[in-house]
C-alpha cells in the first residue's frame, strides 16, 4: 500500500472575481522509502500541490476536487485539530527558506526540544539529549554550543540542517521538501540532499516528495519523477528512463534547454513563447501552443496520463 | 470617474482624507464669494446667538458669524500649513538627499545641525522665534518650517540610503550617470514616498501649531479670524455659548483628520510595485 | 604572467587586485586603531581577452561579485590595478573614466531589482544614450526601437513599466540597456540565475548571438557550472577572495587540479543519473571571509591537505600552458 496517495487533486485560486485552476486533476502515489521528484518551472503548480497536501493553502485558495490520503487518513476531509496532530509528526515539510520554519525569537535548541516534547511526549532531559543527537546527525559542529544560539547566527546551510533536524525528529512517514536547496551553494546542496537520502529515506523509510526546478537534483537523488506543466503532470517516470528517453515534447525540450558542454554556444533548445499564466491557460493540452509536434486535436482534448513504456507514463497524443 | 473609483478601491483612507481637504480648500478659497457676512462684521442684534437659520453655526460675543469666521480662519491655517510644509519639504529633501547620497563628511556637516534643531521641543522653538522676531504670518510660517526641515531631512536621508543601494542605481552608475542624474532621476522618485506621507501628517500638525500659537497670543492677532484665537476667545463664554469653542475645535480636528487620513492612504498608494497596474 | 594567447594583449588586465571592506567605521574605530576588515578580494591577477568569455565561478562569499565591480571601477580597490588597453582605470580622470564606462557595461543579477520601477522601459534603454548625448532625441528613440527588437521585444514593451514584464523580458531590457552604447565588454553578474530553465536558455542564446554579431567580450560571474561549461572559454575559480585555479573551460572540466575545484565539480548535480555526485567528498561549510583560515584558505576542508598547508600561502603557479593553480601540491610543477 502506498504511503501518500493523491487522487484527482484539483486546487483553485480566487483572483479577479473568479476561481482559477492552479492544479488540474493530479494523481500520484508516494511509496515508503522513495524520493519522488515533482519538477517544473515557476508557476506550474508544484508548490500548490505541496501546500494542498499539507492543507496549508492560503485563504484565497481551495481544494475543489479530489482526495489526499496519508495511509488510512483522508487529509482532504480532516479537521484542523487532526491535521495539526499529523503535521510535524507523520507529515513534515521543509521550505526553500529555512527561516520560515524557525522562530527568530527563540534559541534553536528551544525550538527543537519543544517539537520533541510536543509530538513525542518526552521529558525535558530526554528531549535535550535527543536534540543534541539530532543536531550531530545533521552535521552541525559543536552541537552543544549551537543549541543555545539564535537562528540569525546560522548560515543558510546551517539553518536548513536545523529545519531538517526538526523535520526528522519525529520520524515522519512523509516529508515534503519544497526547493530545499535552491538558496544554497552546490557543496552545501550536496550535503543536504545526502542527509535527506541517508537519514530519512534509507534509515527511516520516509517517503519524500521533493519539489524542485533543478533537473540535475532530480537526476541525482530521486527514484521517480513527475514533470509538471501549467497545472498538470505531463510525464511520470522512473528517473533512469526519463533522462535516457524523455517522452513528452515538453520534457524533451526542457532537457535540451539545459546548458552543458556538449551543445554549441547559442544553440540551446528554445521553447517558443512563454509559460502561460494562471489566467490564460490554453485549452486541450496546455503545452500545445509551444509544442513543435502539436496537431489540431491537441487544441481540443487534454490527453490523460497513459503508460507508454516500461515505468513511464505520458500525457500526449503522440503515444496513443 | 473610473479613476476616482479606483482610488477609492485602492485606499479608502486616501480617498476620504483627500475629499475632506479638497472640500475645505474650495470652501475657504471661495468664501468671500458666497458668504453673506464679512468675518469681522458684527451683528449687535444677535451676540452669542445659538445656531439659527441666519447664523448656521451661531455667533460669538460680538455677534460675528462663526461659520464665516471658521472658513476665513481656515485660510490662515492652510496658508501656514502649506507654507511651512512647502518650505520645510524643499529644504529638508535637498539636505537629506545630499547627506544620504554622498555620506561621509557631508552627511555629518548636514545632519549634526539637524540633530541639534530636532533636540529642541518644537513648540518651544516656534514660541521663541515668533516671540523674538515678530507675530506676522510669514514669521509663523518660517518658524514652523524651521521645525520641519530636520524632520524631512531625516526621513529623506533614511530612504535615500535605502534606495542608493538598489541594483538599478548601481546599474545607472555603471552606465556613466552623473551624480545629479542619479539623485534626480533614480533616487528622488523612488525615495520620496515616505517624505510625502510625512508631509501630509505634518500639514495637520502645522494647523495644530498655528492654532496653539494663536491661542496663547503669539500667532494671529485679533481681530483676524484664526481657529486658535477663536478657541481662546470662546473660553470665557463656554457655558453660555458652547458653540464658540466647539465649532473651531471641531474645525481643527476635521482638517487634521483629513491630512492624517491622506497620509495613511498615501502609504498604501505610493508602494512602487503598484505602478503601472 | 605572459599573455595567454600569442600576439593578443588582453582587453582588461588585473594585477594584485585587492578589496578589503572595513568592519568598523567612524571616529571611535579609527581612534582605537581597529583594522578588522573582510578581505573580499585578495591579490587577484587576471586577464580578459577580446571576443572571449571569461567565467568567474565560486560560492557565496568567494568575492566574485566584488571582483566584477572592481573590474569596472564601480568600487575603488584597496590595492592593485586594472588596465584597460594598457591604461590603469583607477588613475583615469573623469573624462577618461566616462569614455571607459561607454565601453564596459554591466548586467546585474536580479532583473527584478536592477530596473528603476518608476521609469518606463524605453527610457531605461535610452538613458545611456542620454548620458552620452548620442545624436538627437529622435535618433535615440529610433535606436531604442532597434535595440528592443534586437533583444526580442517590441515598442509596446518600451512603453511599459518594469513591473508589467516577466523576469525573462526584464533581463532582455537589461541586456538592451547594456548594448545601447555598443560596448566592447559586458560584465554579467549571475545573468540567468533567477530565471527558469527555458527562459535561461533563451537568454543565453541571445547573449551568444550578440557576442557573435558584435564581437563582445563577456565576463560571466556565476555559480552555475552548467552555464560556465556551456558558455565560457576560460574559467577562474575563486575561493574566499582568491583565485585558486584558472584554465580554459574544456581543460578545467576534463581534469580539475585544485582540490577545491575537484570538490566543487563533484558536487554539481548533473542531469544524468549515471554520473553521480560524489556524496562523500564535500565536507564542512565555507569558513567566514571575516576570519579565513591561515595558509591556504581551503586547507581545513581539503581532502588532500598537507601539514604545511596551514602555514604556507600557495601562489598561483602555471602548471601547464594556459593553466594556473594555487596549491602546494603543484608548487613543484612549475618548471
Amino acid at each position: 500500500m502506498s504511503l501518500l496517495s493523491v487522487r484527482n487533486l484539483q486546487t483553485e485560486f480566487f483572483s479577479g472575481g473568479r476561481w482559477l485552476e492552479a492544479v488540474s486533476n493530479v494523481s500520484f502515489e508516494l511509496r515508503r522509502g522513495e524520493i519522488l521528484g515533482l519538477v517544473g518551472e515557476s508557476g506550474c503548480g508544484k508548490s500548490t500541490i505541496a501546500y494542498s497536501i499539507m492543507r496549508l493553502l492560503a485563504s484565497n485558495a481551495r481544494i475543489s476536487a479530489g482526495e489526499v490520503w496519508l495511509e488510512d487518513v483522508n487529509l482532504t476531509d480532516s479537521d484542523e485539530a487532526t491535521l495539526q496532530g499529523l503535521r510535524g509528526s507523520r507529515l513534515s515539510m521543509i521550505f526553500q527558506d529555512p527561516m520560515t520554519a524557525l522562530d527568530s525569537l527563540f534559541t534553536v535548541g528551544h525550538q527543537v526540544i519543544e517539537t520533541l516534547q510536543e509530538h513525542l511526549g518526552l521529558s525535558l532531559a530526554e528531549a535535550q539529549e535527543r536534540a543534541l543527537a539530532l543536531l550531530r546527525q545533521v552535521g552541525i559542529p559543536a552541537a552543544e554550543e549551537r543549541l543555545s544560539a539564535y537562528p540569525y547566527q546560522f548560515s543558510g546551510g546551517m539553518s536548513q540542517r536545523i529545519a531538517l533536524a526538526i523535520a526528522i525528529s519525529c520520524h515522519p512517514q512523509v516529508l515534503i521538501a519544497d526547493e530545499p536547496t535552491t538558496a544554497l551553494d552546490v557543496t552545501i546542496q550536496a550535503q543536504i540532499l545526502h542527509l535527506i537520502r541517508r537519514l530519512l529515506v534509507e534509515e527511516q523509510g520516509t517517503g519524500v516528495l521533493l519539489i524542485t526546478h533543478d533537473l540535475g537534483v532530480v537526476a541525482q537523488v530521486c527514484d521517480r519523477v513527475a514533470v509538471m506543466y501549467a497545472g498538470k503532470i505531463v510525464e511520470f517516470s522512473d528517473v533512469a528512463s526519463i533522462f535516457k528517453n524523455p517522452l513528452h515534447p515538453y520534457t524533451q525540450a526542457l532537457l535540451k534547454s539545459l546548458p552543458s558542454q556538449g551543445i554549441a554556444r547559442g544553440a540551446l533548445e528554445n521553447i517558443q513563447g512563454r509559460v502561460p499564466s494562471l489566467t490564460d491557460w490554453p485549452t486541450g493540452c496546455h503545452f500545445h501552443p509551444r509544442c513543435i509536434h502539436a496537431r489540431a486535436i491537441c487544441r481540443e482534448n487534454a490527453p490523460p496520463l497513459r503508460s507508454a513504456a516500461e515505468g513511464q507514463e505520458v500525457a500526449c497524443v503522440l503515444y496513443d | 470617474m473610473k479613476r476616482l473609483r479606483d482610488l477609492y478601491a485602492a485606499s479608502r483612507s486616501a480617498f476620504v482624507g483627500g475629499a475632506i481637504i479638497i472640500a475645505l480648500v474650495i470652501m475657504t478659497a471661495t468664501v468671500s464669494l458666497y458668504s453673506p457676512y464679512k468675518p469681522d462684521a458684527m451683528d449687535f442684534m444677535a451676540p452669542l446667538s445659538a445656531p439659527t437659520a441666519a447664523h448656521l453655526l451661531g455667533t460669538d460675543n460680538f455677534g460675528r458669524d462663526i461659520l464665516t469666521r471658521v472658513l476665513y480662519g481656515y485660510q490662515i491655517s492652510l496658508a501656514v500649513a502649506l507654507g511651512s510644509v512647502g518650505f520645510g519639504l524643499a529644504a529638508g529633501v535637498t539636505l537629506g538627499l545630499l547627506a544620504g547620497y554622498f555620506g561621509g563628511a557631508l552627511d555629518n556637516i548636514i545632519m549634526r545641525p539637524m540633530d541639534v534643531l530636532m533636540a529642541f521641543p518644537a513648540i518651544v522653538l516656534v514660541v521663541a522665534l515668533t516671540g523674538f522676531v515678530g507675530r506676522e504670518l510669514s514669521v509663523m510660517v518660517l518658524a514652523v518650517a524651521v521645525v520641519y526641515v530636520p524632520i524631512f531631512a531625516r526621513v529623506m536621508r533614511g530612504s535615500t540610503l535605502e534606495v542608493v543601494s538598489e541594483l538599478y542605481v548601481e546599474g545607472a552608475r555603471a552606465r556613466g550617470a552623473s551624480h545629479i542624474r542619479l539623485m534626480l532621476r533614480h533616487i528622488l522618485p523612488n525615495a520620496i514616498a515616505p517624505v510625502l506621507i510625512q508631509a501630509s501628517i505634518l500639514m495637520g500638525i502645522a494647523i495644530l501649531l498655528e492654532s496653539a500659537l494663536s491661542f496663547i497670543g503669539l500667532g494671529t492677532q485679533p481681530p483676524d479670524p484664526s481657529l486658535g484665537l477663536m478657541l481662546s476667545e470662546g473660553r470665557s463664554f463656554m457655558l453660555q455659548a458652547p458653540w464658540m469653542v466647539m465649532v473651531p475645535g471641531l474645525a481643527i480636528s476635521l482638517a487634521v483628520l483629513g491630512f492624517n487620513l491622506l497620509g495613511n492612504g498615501l502609504q498604501d498608494l505610493l508602494n512602487p510595485t503598484r505602478k503601472g497596474k | 604572467m605572459s599573455s595567454m594567447i600569442d600576439g593578443a594583449s588582453p582587453l582588461l588586465r588585473a594585477r594584485s587586485l585587492s578589496k578589503y571592506f572595513p568592519l568598523e567605521s567612524g571616529l571611535l574605530a579609527s581612534l582605537r586603531g581597529a583594522r578588522a576588515a573582510v578581505k573580499a578580494v585578495e591579490s587577484v591577477s587576471l586577464d580578459v581577452y577580446a571576443g572571449q568569455t571569461l567565467a568567474i565561478v565560486g560560492e557565496s562569499g568567494s568575492g566574485k561579485s566584488t571582483l566584477g565591480r572592481l573590474l569596472l571601477r564601480l568600487i575603488e580597490p584597496s590595492a592593485g590595478h586594472v588596465q584597460y588597453k594598457g591604461e590603469n582605470i583607477f588613475a583615469m580622470n573623469r573624462a577618461r573614466l566616462r569614455a571607459f564606462r561607454r565601453q564596459a557595461q554591466i548586467i546585474l543579477q536580479d532583473p527584478y531589482a536592477s530596473l528603476n520601477p518608476r521609469m518606463r522601459v524605453g527610457r531605461i534603454i535610452r538613458e545611456p544614450l542620454d548620458i552620452y548625448h548620442e545624436g538627437t532625441v529622435a535618433e535615440r528613440e529610433t535606436r531604442v526601437h532597434t535595440l528592443l527588437e534586437r533583444v526580442g521585444l517590441t515598442s509596446a514593451h518600451g512603453r511599459a513599466y518594469p513591473a508589467e514584464l516577466s523576469g525573462g523580458q526584464r533581463q532582455r531590457v537589461c541586456i538592451a540597456a547594456a548594448l545601447a552604447l555598443s560596448p566592447e565588454i559586458i560584465i554579467a553578474d549571475e545573468p540567468t540565475s533567477s530565471l527558469d530553465v527555458s527562459v535561461q536558455a533563451q537568454t543565453l542564446n541571445l547573449l551568444a548571438e550578440l557576442q557573435r554579431d558584435f564581437n563582445l567580450t563577456y565576463v560571466f560571474i556565476t555559480h552555475d557550472l552548467g552555464v560556465v561549461q556551456h558558455f565560457s572559454d576560460r574559467v577562474a575559480v575563486m575561493y574566499l577572495g582568491k583565485i585558486v585555479e584558472e584554465a580554459p573551460t574544456a581543460t578545467l572540466f576534463a581534469a580539475p587540479q585544485h582540490p577545491y575545484t575537484q570538490v566543487l565539480f563533484s558536487a554539481i548535480p548533473l542531469p544524468d543519473p549515471s554520473r553521480r555526485i560524489n556524496w562523500e567528498l564535500p565536507t564542512g561549510e565555507p569558513p567566514s571571509p571575516l576570519n579565513p583560515p591561515s595558509g591556504c584558505h581551503f586547507h581545513p576542508r581539503c581532502p588532500q591537505a598537507l601539514e604545511s598547508c596551514s602555514s604556507v600561502v600557495p601562489n598561483l603557479k602555471t602548471t601547464s600552458p594556459e593553466r594556473r593553480v594555487a596549491c602546494l601540491l603543484f608548487e613543484g610543477a612549475e618548471a
